[in-house]
């Protein structure tokens, strides 16, 4: 088999790419804060896109 | 004697030698026939083939020279009546035809190495012009040639592998042959002579050399391609000695620094390349004002000569090529579609020379190359000054190992830097690598546009609010009352339902801003577990002129998206400011679920592409490397 690193890694980010579509994550927006109880406004700027 | 041919006019008894010609009704004796010399062909007078589906016989020979080297024409009766030539030299075959013209076949004088020529309604480039000389012969021949009968003569080529001689006899019209090259294969001999020192019928004569007597230093030199080589070093002195000659003479004065040099492969030293075996017979040495670099005669009874030559470790495989390639721009194309790209121009010098070669060499001898690259292979015309002929070969890339393990050479010397015909290692790793990768990115593109189908971004409810802009409290206010008062200010929305798994959610804010900015920190809240997902959005156009020209930049909304949220009953507490300027303005807050991030997708494309670009970059750098040492270093594949 030829190149099974690339293989491996290929096979992982599609596996990744299918898991983040369907549960909606986002590395670029991680890591979320969150907070126990109703807090009052505390945002940080890290959800702007 | 019987006559051996009822269409040849000339022969040579095979008993006494005699010459023997038809004239009339009558056979006139001319007189003896020089004895042939020997040689290494596996022909004979009686070897038998078979030439585009006809069969031939063998009837006679003639062996001419000329200034550089000499060759051998056989006279071949074919089954369909045809009487024609066939020319071994260097290992290769020409069948050629009398051809009729029906237009003047051009003067000798007109033609020149590499002019154009119409011979017989088709095109053919002039490959040399050369004056030769009969030295002996046997068999039937079509005419008398008593040894040192002299013609002119020019070998043309055509582009689709055609061949054509010009014959220029003195004191007759000029004479059309056609035909086209063959190897050794492709004529199907059958009745071949035993060759000595090769064959296994004679293996107890394997390695049999003839030698000759330097005439310079009285030392023995041996002769491993005798009959085809022209010229041959005394190892013992360095002089150059004529061996096509039976007198042997010096044509060029000792060189004692034969003495020094140490091939690398030893003359006589026998090998198998691409299933052939070769042995080495010469080594000489060239030198273009940069580098200087190695060839290795090989020779082969049935193949003829091939060369091995070597650069810094680097090893390639040449044969003479059987045509002219057609030229482009900066480029040569072979006939076969392969092109070359033109690598470099130099003169040559042949610096030191041993051992023996099919033609006249000499140390000084200069020429002008000219090289043409298409990895792994390599296309060279030489020219040399004085001399109406341009010789092509076509050589491949050997890697060293294949070389020291045919010729059992001790230990390979590791290549350095890059060769212009050295296979760039990358470019097969590139090439599979970007298919692989070509596959998995479609793979992605195709996940993305299926999740995208299925994750609809729809709307889970809006709200319609207004921005008051707060009253400063006074100097002197205690901060719980100002905590107090910040608070009250604070807007919650209603409980709203997000259903289904883990999505996305988007928080979207309109507002009628212009040369402002109205902004939100948010916080959307699991209403059962607390949970809280802060963030700001802000929304803010601004539009003016500058030098004259129109901008503007933000927009009335602005929205962001909050990953992975899970199922559940959720409100938002939103916390507004904006520009000082703003005292109220009204502002629409939408909540959105679904949808997916684009920058998913772009991470798994930049990881899919990050390994093809990787062997991209070496690939384009053994390429730089190659070309640096051409004459167009500025640019490369």
């Amino acid at each position: 088999m030829k190149h099974p690193l690339y293989l491996a890694l290929a096979t992982a980010a599609c596996a990744y790419l299918v898991l983040a579509d369907a549960r909606g994550w986002n590395p670029f927006t991680m890591p979320r804060f969150l907070r126990s109880g109703p807090g009052g406004p505390g945002g940080s700027g890290l959800y702007h896109k | 004697m019987p006559f051996p041919s009822s269409i040849a006019v000339f022969a040579v008894c095979a008993h006494c030698q005699s010459m023997v010609v038809v004239r009339d009704a009558s056979v006139e004796r001319l007189g003896e026939m020089a004895a042939l010399p020997p040689d290494q062909s596996p022909l004979q007078c009686g070897t038998r083939g078979v030439w585009q589906g006809v069969a031939f016989e063998l009837i006679g020979r003639l062996r001419v020279e000329w200034e550089g080297g000499s060759w051998t024409e056989w006279w071949a009766e074919f089954a369909d009546a045809r009487a024609g030539w066939i020319a071994e030299t260097q290992g290769f075959f020409t069948v050629s035809f009398p051809q009729e013209s029906a237009k003047p076949l051009p003067a000798v004088e007109d033609l020149a190495a590499g002019q154009m020529v119409r011979l017989a309604e088709r095109n053919y480039t002039v490959a040399d012009v050369k004056s030769v000389n009969c030295l002996a012969g046997e068999g039937a021949l079509p005419f008398a040639a008593p040894p040192g009968l002299t013609r002119q003569s020019a070998d043309c080529l055509a582009d689709d592998g055609a061949f054509a001689t010009l014959d220029y006899p003195l004191g007759d019209p000029p004479r059309l042959f056609t035909g086209a090259y063959a190897t050794f294969a492709a004529l199907q001999f059958s009745n071949l002579r035993p060759v000595p020192g090769w064959d296994g019928e004679v293996a107890e004569t394997r390695h049999a050399t003839v030698a000759l007597n330097c005439p310079a230093c009285g030392a023995a030199v041996e002769l491993r391609a005798r009959g085809l080589t022209m010229a041959a070093v005394c190892g013992s002195c360095g002089g150059v000695i004529d061996t096509a000659n039976p007198k042997a003479q010096l044509i060029q004065k000792a060189d004692e620094k034969v003495r020094h040099i140490r091939p690398l492969i030893e003359i006589g030293t026998r090998g198998r390349l691409f299933g052939v075996e070769y042995e080495m017979i010469g080594l000489l040495t060239r030198f273009d004002g940069a580098a200087k670099w190695s060839e290795y005669l090989l020779f082969n009874p049935w193949q003829g000569f091939r060369w091995l030559v070597t650069y810094r470790g680097h090893w390639s495989f040449i044969d003479r090529l059987l045509e002219i390639p057609r030229p482009l721009a900066g480029r040569v194309r072979l006939r076969d579609g392969r092109v070359f790209r033109h690598f470099a121009a130099a003169g040559t010098e042949v610096v030191s020379v041993l051992g023996e070669f099919f033609w006249k060499v000499q140390r000084g001898e200069r020429s002008h190359l000219n090289d043409f690259v298409a990895p792994p292979f390599v296309l060279s015309s030489e020219q040399y000054p004085g001399l109406e002929e341009i010789t092509w070969s076509l050589g491949e890339y050997v890697e060293p190992a294949v070389v020291a393990a045919a010729f059992g050479l001790p230990k390979p010397i590791a290549p350095t830097g890059v060769y212009l015909n050295q296979p760039n290692p990358h470019s097969e790793r590139w090439r599979s690598l970007w298919r692989l990768a070509c596959a998995f990115m479609s793979g992605a593109l195709l996940l993305q546009i299926l999740f995208a189908s299925i994750s609809n971004e729809r709307p889970v409810t809006a709200g319609h609010y207004a921005y008051q802009r707060p009253v400063e409290p006074p100097v002197g206010t205690p901060a719980e009352t100002t905590a107090a008062s910040d608070a009250a200010r604070t807007i919650v929305t209603p409980v709203f339902q997000l259903t289904g798994h883990s999505q996305p959610v988007t928080i979207a804010l309109r507002a009628a801003v212009w040369n402002t900015w109205l902004g939100c920190d948010f916080a959307l809240v699991n209403a059962a577990t607390n949970q809280v997902f802060p963030g700001a959005v802000t929304a803010e156009f601004y539009e003016g002129t500058d030098d004259g020209e129109a901008w503007t930049e933000g927009a009335e909304t602005a929205e962001v998206r909050i990953p992975a949220v899970p199922p559940g009953r959720y409100y938002l507490t939103l916390d507004t400011e904006a520009d000082p300027k703003i005292a109220a303005m009204p502002f629409d807050v939408q909540v959105r679920r679904g949808g997916l991030f684009m920058s998913n997708f772009l991470l798994v494309l930049a990881i899919l592409a990050a390994g093809p670009a990787w062997v991209f970059i070496r690939r384009q750098m053994f390429e730089n490397a190659r070309w640096a040492d051409s004459d167009h270093a500025a640019s490369s594949e």
